[in-house]
């Protein structure tokens, strides 16, 4: 018994710098996508519904508040609660895809090949949201496997990881809503 | 066996507590970067910094980046 619980130990710290390294990599690909934003749009920004990026903001805020209720739940063994709090976050996510996809992108005044703009909302956004679903997968799984009992408030790693990679998302919204919605003039 | 108990409610909703003081903030911040995004746009990039700040509060308190930095295992 002492052997596994080492042993789970001992994958868990593994574990949860693989998932740093991975964050850490993948943040590059945001932080150069940022970076073409700063160089090809300068102090002007796309011409967007700023209370659209507002409302898809905070529905993202939201689901990282019901993700850390998910985990903390889960960690004090409460199962229901935490089927129920990660039921909330894939919905959350589910609207924020909505919210950028189905909507900001049918409203936008430009195409993806309408120039610099065009080019690096559809980027930032596409590219994003991209992890938003792949988070909502992920999500999904977590949630159907805490259904089938197979965490526990001792071993709940996949709990762990799917929240950190869900805030890690809404991390990096927090700057891309900068960028895009409020820094500069719209062009 | 419960005073066991009593820690573990009383650790469960200490993080429930600190999960809902981080969103408050979070929410008040956002709504400020959205005010001045709207009636000052030239400030807009400070804002950048707000938003530093407000990540650095998830990376802490959501994400946990500590329990890297823990022995094995520590942390749930």
């Amino acid at each position: 018994m002492s052997t596994h619980v080492d042993s789970y130990a001992t994958k868990l710290a593994r574990n949860r710098l693989g998932l740093w390294l991975f964050v850490i990599s993948d943040s590059f690909v945001f932080v150069g996508l940022f970076v073409a934003r700063v160089v090809l749009l300068g102090e002007n920004r796309p011409e967007l519904n700023q209370f659209l990026g507002l409302v898809v903001t905070v529905m993202l805020l939201f689901s990282s508040f019901f993700m850390n209720r998910a985990e903390v739940e889960m960690a004090h063994g409460n199962r229901p609660a935490f089927l129920r709090n990660t039921f909330i976050t894939m919905t959350l996510g589910t609207l924020f895809l909505l919210g950028v996809v189905g909507v900001e992108w049918q409203i936008a005044p430009f195409g993806p090949g309408d120039g610099a703009e065009g080019a690096v909302f559809y980027a930032m956004t596409g590219f994003h949201a991209f992890h938003v679903l792949t988070g909502v997968i992920l999500l999904y799984i977590v949630w159907n496997n805490g259904r089938r009992g197979l965490f526990s408030a001792e071993e709940h790693w996949g709990v762990e990881a799917a929240a950190v990679y869900w805030h890690f998302i809404d991390v990096v919204w927090m700057f891309f809503y900068v960028g895009l919605y409020l820094m500069g003039s719209p062009l | 066996m419960a005073d066991n108990k009593d820690q573990v409610a009383s650790s469960r909703r200490g993080e429930l507590g600190a999960g809902v003081w981080v969103f408050l903030m979070l929410g008040v911040l956002t709504f400020g970067e959205f005010i001045v995004g709207v009636i000052a746009p030239p400030w807009g990039s400070a804002l950048l910094l707000v938003a530093a700040f407000k990540a650095l509060f998830v990376v802490l308190y959501y994400m946990h980046v500590g329990r890297l930095f823990r022995s094995n295992g520590e942390g749930h």
